[in-house]
């Protein structure tokens, strides 16, 4: 699984799509195949209660099981429920952009995912390790001592080399246009200064989140770094 | 050179990241939610610098 690759995939895919995406749907799809899932992944106690996926890789990606979020077809569906019922083909292909993000990127560690549900074949790259089922904190140890890692870097440089795309220029000019009933309808409530805050948080957020783990990783705590390909190996990496 | 506006809101946003990050490094489901990061964002770089740029107003008009 990705960390901040997620919230930052949709402002590389804003600098190149301009007018013809709408921001807010790709975040949404961005976020999409976790939303419901991962803290079922996990496991969360409620009031003593552990309650956790008796096998969080199968839930997590696998048939049977929520891995079916990680397919092409899933975008294809949601997007289209999107455009018929709200009317909006704009928000219906940029959610699918941003499921689309979501699922290709997850290909890239060592379980993998069904992007051609039905067919639950799952495609893995393999270059960092999955290890959504020892839990939260050593997932993210793991993480963030590995490519997975490198990966999400590359987004955050990406996302600092495109800065324009985070100017207020350019939220007047290209956001707020392509998609004007949305954030007119939230200017009612926050103004134009929230407005443009709300729309850098995810990029804010993910860029801190990649330092805030890596130097708990590595600083508060002593994981080592393992940049292997499907490292680091000192975790005990799940496949399908 | 980065014109003063622009550059007041970097450094508004730089000192908001370093205090998110210390925060989340010693507590780290503060970094959990997207939702946590928008409103702690919301009122870093705009509700706070605000209400002191108001204050000030205040104090300078009194």
């Amino acid at each position: 699984m990705s960390w901040a690759a997620h919230d930052l995939e949709p402002y590389a895919f804003q600098r190149h799509l301009g007018l013809k995406m709408a921001f807010v749907p790709v975040l949404i799809g961005s976020y999409a195949p976790d939303l419901f899932t991962k803290w079922f992944v996990y496991g969360i106690s409620i009031f003593g209660l552990e309650i956790k996926a008796d096998d969080p890789v199968q839930f997590h990606r696998g048939w049977p099981g929520a891995g079916f979020t990680h397919s092409l077809l899933f975008g294809v569906v949601i997007g289209l429920i999107i455009w018929k019922v709200f009317g909006s083909k704009l928000w219906g292909i940029s959610f699918l952009i941003g499921q689309w993000a979501h699922a290709l990127t997850d290909a890239g560690d060592t379980v993998g995912t069904m992007l051609l549900f039905p067919w639950t074949h799952h495609f893995a790259i393999g270059a960092w390790a999955y290890a959504g089922q020892t839990g939260r904190m050593t997932d993210a140890a793991a993480y963030f001592s590995g490519l997975g890692s490198m990966w999400d870097l590359v987004w955050i440089l990406y996302g600092l080399y495109s800065w324009r795309v985070l100017t207020t220029q350019y939220f007047n000019r290209i956001i707020f246009v392509a998609d004007h009933r949305f954030w007119r309808f939230l200017h009612r409530f926050i103004g134009r200064t929230g407005l443009i805050t709300l729309y850098r948080a995810a990029f804010f957020y993910g860029c801190c989140r990649w330092v805030a783990w890596t130097l708990w990783a590595h600083v508060v705590h002593d994981y080592p770094y393992d940049l292997s390909w499907g490292g680091p190996h000192w975790v005990d990496a799940a496949h399908p | 050179m980065i014109p003063s506006g622009r550059l007041q809101t970097l450094v508004i946003y730089a000192i908001a990241a370093a205090v998110y990050i210390t925060i989340g490094v010693f507590f780290t489901d503060f970094m959990l939610s997207l939702f946590v990061a928008m409103g702690y964002l919301l009122l870093a770089v705009w509700l706070i610098p605000e209400g002191i740029r108001r204050l000030f107003r205040r104090i300078g008009g009194a």
